[in-house]
């Protein structure tokens, strides 16, 4: 059958990371094609998914987490939810998979060169980023400041972490890492916050007044935004996270005055083909799998609500 | 969509008696046709020409599996050791043609066409479509529930078909459609050059199935207000007694949808693909939960849209062709036209 | 107007009116002359498109179950009045039956109980029109009936008077529950109830010899295309998650990925004979001693599979084995979760 977009090459894993555990544990899998000369051919761009097949429980989209500067392999993170990812979490390093893309579109990364980018991620939201903010640090001067904002409920579900650890000494990285301030009962916020995490001013986060060059909070990724002000002027926001920390990051980006077409996210949707066919990606007449997953606020504005 | 070109109209006529002299010289191919099992009319594989009915409305439902199968088996894998696995993909289909189809049902296939070659082609439709020549039997009689003509199709229209048989009494006039149809017109014992009675006969055959159909629905201008139609108090009303079946989309002509699935037979896995319903809770709920189309009221207000707004926003059509298959079969008798009607009608 | 359909809507305005329910179930004109279809009534001035006539087919207590299922948005607080509902006699024992089976509430429902005299099967009808050349158009303004014995038509100038069992739902010329059973109000004249079922057509199929009778359910199975709308319409098939799916219908934030990630497929998505005779005997078996033959699942199945001929089986070995009926008792405990010691249990080879 000519070119049949369907079939997936196999690919096998090289190295596996844990990056959290727990009931939602997220793997970093790096995997590449075993037909070296797919490698080489799988051009993708960073905002991009691909299909991964796990023979015999079936295939899930994933971004790809990997940056395209980094040649010869493939990175997907994957947080254990249901059956292919749960069974995605049992393999071993050499273990085969299959994997057909690259798909969707990617961030404007050409129009955004000169500029400055701010990443603001949440969870499992923060593998989509990655691809992007390491893109960008490997062309670090084609860009201006660089602000990571990236927040998790508590330091062990901090995915990346080494990698963020180092972007710590790194000084042209602005980077605030985020531990979720825990409520005690009725809804107070807890006093206990993990040692050497600096704790934020809830009421008026704007005021917070950390000693410089902190880079660890505890709060919330909304509030962080605020306390790490980027400016809007000639800069771009990039967020993915949970539908609800989006919600008011989005609100509170708005508050520093960026407009809707300085706020890019990336959705995610049930997908089945991932070539714009099967059907129930679609918001309107708009496919998540091949118009998106790379939206402006600006488009999403213009979409129904339903995603 | 389809390689065949459009040729300059070429026309004959066949007697009624002739017509199975002609479905049997197809051996090549493997034939579709209306066949009745109890009641129940059926595009069924034909191993016998006699079994074919001429005389019907229309099937229970559209003919699309010729091109899209219900069920069909995307790839084999088979397990090996630890990183082996071979992945093989079906034969290629065989030749087919299918007889009988009514031009709505044709046209629902030309507008499938849209969606599976478009960008990334879908090959296994692809194929299917290419090695499908499709003889339309023009609709002399519609049902009550059509309404063909006010989507842009015709008892006579000719998207989709190959060649189009009109019925004029004791004998059927064919028009010659595409390249792939002429390639079917061999015998000319049995297709006959016209006659000018024939010629009229099938203009007034024409003729009064569109007068049987009545006034059109103008809907000219209905997509663009349907923008402005998304908020629920519209669609509530249509909405509240779906039970959430597929009984529309799986008789429906021109939908598409599908889902992919792993049979996992230990050694060998089958992947398949099966047809799948927006009408369905499950069709977009997230492994997470989320759901962005949690109601009922979102999701036949999807279905609606889709045919109305969102496949003319990307394909500048209306992907409905009119059969009334989801108003005769809906089990709540859900009536798509008088929906449509209503809207359009409706002032904002 | 009959008699009964402003009956109904006098009292659907009253309650609605009072605020007595929350909305009202009945019917509405259908498509066509032929059909009825179910329709929601929110607002008094809505009464107007309620109807009663014998095109009524629908068991509305389907709806109930729905209205249960749909999880109330964020912030929106359950409304505590009952919600209206037309039963008929036949339906009525879907009612009782998911009484019993502590699905709904008696309070939950505010019953309009109608006496029935039949309801007629649409697809039969259009088949003695198009044999007597009757169009639809001429229908436009007809009166169809049923009376004791027959369905009169008039229309136009004309009168047709067709036999009942020709044109009535297969259900409908043995119904042994043509009055609602439980109700609040009551409406219409008493109908005398059939003296017996009429299990001919199960027994035709049990006369015939093994091969015989799979060639007849392997040729009706081939045809099923999997549409649910036999499972969907059914008002006793209520599970939130069922068998049939590959994929969840239900996920909360409490669902693990281990029930995620195991969730069995008991049956394929595939539209085959075999995974297609595993759906319907599951669903069959999960109607034992549930099913009240209301005749939903055969009258909505778009592939005219006579799934009665199952349900009908079902009701007489229930009936022979266990003197047992469902949807008949309010009190009485679902069949399938009691056991006694002399239950027979011949059919255990």
């Amino acid at each position: 059958m000519k070119s049949n977009p369907y079939m997936p090459e196999i690919a096998v894993i090289d190295d596996i990371r844990q990056e959290t555990v727990g009931p939602r544990a997220i793997k970093t899998f790096k995997v590449s094609f075993k037909d070296d000369r797919l490698q080489k051919g799988f051009a993708y761009k960073s905002g991009q998914t691909a299909m991964v097949s796990l023979f015999g429980k079936g295939e899930s989209m994933f971004c790809i987490t990997s940056s395209p500067t980094k040649k010869g392999y493939l990175e997907f993170s994957v947080m254990r939810m249901g059956k292919v990812t749960s069974a995605l979490h049992e393999l071993e390093e050499g273990d085969a998979i299959g994997v057909r893309g690259p798909y969707g579109n990617d961030f404007p990364l050409e129009q955004w060169k000169g500029k400055n980018l701010v990443f603001v991620g949440g969870g499992i939201g923060q593998a989509p980023l990655r691809s992007v903010y390491l893109n960008v640090l490997d062309n670090r001067d084609d860009y201006g400041d660089v602000s990571i904002i990236y927040g998790a409920r508590t330091s062990k579900d901090l995915s990346y972490k080494e990698e963020l650890f180092d972007f710590e000494k790194r000084p042209d990285v602005n980077l605030s890492l985020c531990l979720d301030w825990k409520f005690a009962k009725e809804g107070m916020l807890d006093e206990e916050a993990e040692e050497g995490w600096f704790k934020i001013d809830m009421k008026d986060p704007e005021k917070t007044k950390a000693p410089k060059g902190t880079t660890r909070f505890t709060g919330f990724v909304p509030q962080i935004v605020l306390v790490s002000k980027p400016k809007p002027k000639n800069t771009i926001a990039i967020t993915c996270g949970p539908p609800i920390m989006i919600k008011y990051v989005v609100e509170n980006l708005k508050k520093l005055g960026f407009s809707s077409d300085q706020i890019y996210t990336t959705l995610e949707m049930r997908m089945k083909c991932g070539i714009g066919k099967c059907g129930r990606c679609n918001i309107g007449s708009t496919y998540v799998c091949k118009d998106g997953p790379v939206f402006s606020l600006t488009e999403l504005e213009k979409l129904p609500n339903e995603y | 969509m389809t390689s065949s070109n459009k040729t300059k109209q070429e026309c004959y006529v066949i007697k009624k008696d002739a017509v199975k002299a002609f479905l049997d010289s197809l051996s090549d191919y493997t034939l579709h046709a209306p066949v009745r099992e109890d009641e129940t009319i059926l595009f069924k594989e034909i191993k016998n020409t006699d079994d074919i009915i001429y005389d019907f409305s229309n099937a229970v439902k559209a003919p699309k599996d010729v091109v899209m199968p219900q069920t069909e088996t995307m790839l084999t894998i088979t397990k090996g050791g630890k990183d082996s696995l071979v992945v093989e993909e079906p034969e290629s289909p065989d030749k087919s043609v299918v007889f009988g189809i009514r031009p709505c049902d044709a046209k629902g296939i030309a507008l499938l066409d849209q969606i599976f070659y478009e960008d990334k082609q879908d090959t296994y439709y692809v194929q299917r479509r290419e090695n499908t020549t499709i003889i339309a039997l023009a609709c002399n009689d519609p049902h009550r529930n059509c309404f063909c003509t006010s989507v842009g199709g015709a008892p006579n229209g000719k998207a989709g078909c190959d060649l189009l048989f009109t019925d004029i009494g004791d004998a059927y006039f064919v028009e010659v459609v595409t390249s792939k149809g002429k390639k079917l017109i061999t015998n000319k014992k049995l297709f006959k050059s016209i006659s000018e009675a024939d010629k009229k006969a099938k203009n007034a055959a024409h003729k009064e199935a569109t007068r049987k159909l009545g006034d059109a629905l103008d809907l000219k201008n209905f997509p663009e207000k349907l923008e402005k139609m998304f908020g629920e108090e519209f669609w509530e009303k249509y909405a509240l007694k779906c039970i959430g079946c597929g009984a529309c989309a799986y008789m429906c002509p021109t939908c598409y949808c599908f889902d992919i699935n792993d049979i996992d037979y230990k050694d060998v896995v089958k992947r398949v693909r099966t047809w799948d319903s927006c009408q369905f809770g499950n069709y977009t709920m997230h492994t997470s939960g989320h759901n962005p189309r949690p109601n009922k009221v979102n999701r036949v207000r999807n279905r609606v849209l889709h045919k109305f707004k969102y496949h003319v926003d990307n394909y500048n059509e209306i992907k409905c062709v009119g059969c009334g298959r989801c108003t005769t079969h809906c089990p709540v008798n859900m009536n798509l036209k008088a929906i449509i009607k209503e809207l359009a009608e409706k002032e904002l | 107007m009959n008699e009964i359909e402003a009956a109904i809507q006098d009292k659907v305005r009253s309650l609605l009116e009072a605020e007595k329910i929350q909305f009202f179930i009945g019917y509405e004109k259908g498509s066509d002359p032929i059909h009825s279809a179910p329709c929601f009534v929110k607002e008094p001035k809505d009464v107007e498109r309620l109807v009663w006539d014998p095109f009524c087919a629908h068991n509305l207590v389907t709806f109930i179950i729905d209205e249960k299922k749909r999880e109330l948005p964020r912030g929106e607080e359950p409304d505590s009045r009952p919600i209206g509902l037309l039963v008929k006699g036949c339906d009525s024992k879907a009612m009782i039956q998911l009484m019993s089976e502590n699905k709904i509430a008696r309070e939950e429902v505010y019953i309009i109980g109608v006496c029935c005299n039949g309801v007629i099967d649409s697809t039969k009808l259009e088949k003695i029109l198009t044999e007597k050349s009757i169009d639809f158009e001429a229908l436009a303004e007809s009166d169809i009936q049923v009376d004791k014995d027959s369905v009169v038509i008039k229309y136009k100038k004309e009168k047709v008077s067709i036999a009942k069992k020709r044109v009535l739902l297969d259900k409908c010329p043995d119904c042994m529950s043509p009055n609602t059973l439980v109700y609040d109000d009551l409406l219409g004249d008493s109908v005398e109830p059939a003296d017996s079922r009429d299990y001919t057509s199960v027994e035709e199929i049990e006369a015939l010899s093994l091969d015989k009778r799979w060639e007849f359910w392997k040729k009706l199975l081939t045809r099923c295309i999997r549409c649910s709308a036999c499972r969907n319409i059914c008002p006793i098939c209520y599970c939130k998650e069922c068998a049939v799916d590959s994929a969840h219908q239900v996920i909360t934030p409490k669902t693990t990925y281990q029930e995620k990630a195991n969730k069995g497929t008991w049956i394929e998505q595939t539209v085959d004979l075999p995974e297609n005779l595993f759906f319907h005997l599951t669903r069959m078996l999960h109607m034992a001693g549930r099913c009240i033959n209301c005749g939903e699942c055969e009258r909505v199945c778009p592939m005219n599979i006579p799934l009665s001929l199952l349900t009908r089986k079902l009701e007489k070995e229930v009936k022979e084995l266990f003197g047992y009926e469902p949807g008949k008792d309010v009190d009485a405990k679902p069949l399938m979760s009691t056991f006694e010691e002399d239950d027979p249990g011949d059919f255990i080879k």
